[in-house]
């Protein structure tokens, strides 16, 4: 492979990158070669050093996912960071991705409790309005009055409400968490030849 | 000695080398190599997080020859992460030589 040949297929690999960005990455690998050359070496043995065009590409998309993951930690930018990370080693395949699976899995159980909660206090009051047969029967039975029952469902929509709350701040606690240990995780590289 | 370990040592030693004098990537990937052999390849994808966190800026120079160099320089937030990773790093290998002198004594027992 040529110098350019190999600048060449680094800037195709790069196209993940916004131009300007690609063109100072690009311009840091010329200058190198050019150096190197100036110092004596020989572009095979610059190149042998450096790795692949692709494996350098991949190291500078490791490095965006898990930036763009901590500038703005959620579901997708987080599972990105984490999918390439744990690509990098079996120590952090076996880390992260459990984590982040079982953290999401959390997530998705208490969003669906808070919002059945929710929306049993809905279906109540909806049933105080329609005067639902049944509900007047649970009346009875427990000898709860109107306002007794009103009461209960605005409690359980409170709850409801507050265990949405406490979902999206830990939620958002999460996703920065996994985001900065992705970061952490991002310089373990598995030992490459 | 493992990547993983070199990698995580290469940012401090990058900020350091920044602090008295701006230099090119070149410049810094052949110091560095001379001792840590992963340099050449993680290097530049640092320095691109580097000017990304604005830790450091870059400026096109004069060369001898050849193309214009573009130059490193350290700024403020760089200055401040470099003095949070010497601290760490000073206080770490203090810490592992200590324990590997106390490896050292059979009869250093916990007390």
């Amino acid at each position: 492979m040529t110098t350019q040949q190999y600048l060449d297929t680094l800037a195709r690999e790069l196209g993940f990158l916004k131009p300007d960005e690609r063109g100072e990455v690009i311009a840091d690998y010329t200058e190198h070669f050019a150096s190197a050359l100036e110092n004596g070496e020989s572009p095979e043995r610059v190149i042998s050093r450096l790795g692949s065009p692709k494996s350098v590409a991949q190291e500078y998309k490791l490095a965006r996912r898990v930036q763009k993951a901590e500038a703005k930690p959620g579901l997708k930018s987080v599972a990105r960071a984490v999918g390439s990370v744990a690509l990098l080693s079996v120590y952090n395949a076996l880390v992260i991705a459990p984590l982040y699976i079982a953290g999401v899995l959390t997530l998705v159980a208490f969003y669906a409790a808070a919002f059945s909660v929710m929306l049993a206090a809905a279906a109540g009051v909806l049933a105080l309005i329609l005067n639902v047969e049944l509900l007047r029967y649970v009346q009875a039975s427990f000898g709860f009055s109107n306002l007794a029952v009103v009461m209960m469902l605005v409690a359980a929509a409170a709850v409801g409400g507050e265990l949405f709350i406490f979902t999206r701040v830990f939620g958002r606690w999460f996703f920065k968490g996994m985001a900065a240990l992705a970061r952490r995780l991002s310089g373990k590289k598995g030992e490459s030849k | 000695m493992n990547s993983q370990f070199k990698k995580g040592v290469l940012d401090l030693v990058v900020l350091a080398m920044l602090e008295k004098k701006d230099r090119y990537g070149f410049e810094l990937v052949s110091m560095i190599s001379t001792r840590i052999d992963i340099a050449e390849r993680t290097i530049y994808p640092l320095l691109k997080r580097f000017r990304d966190d604005g830790l450091v800026s870059t400026y096109l120079g004069e060369s001898a020859l050849g193309p214009a160099r573009r130059y490193y320089r350290l700024e403020s937030e760089g200055v401040k992460a470099l003095t949070a990773l010497r601290d760490d790093w000073k206080e770490f290998s203090a810490n592992v030589n200590a324990l590997l002198e106390e490896a050292g004594n059979d009869d250093s027992a916990i007390s």
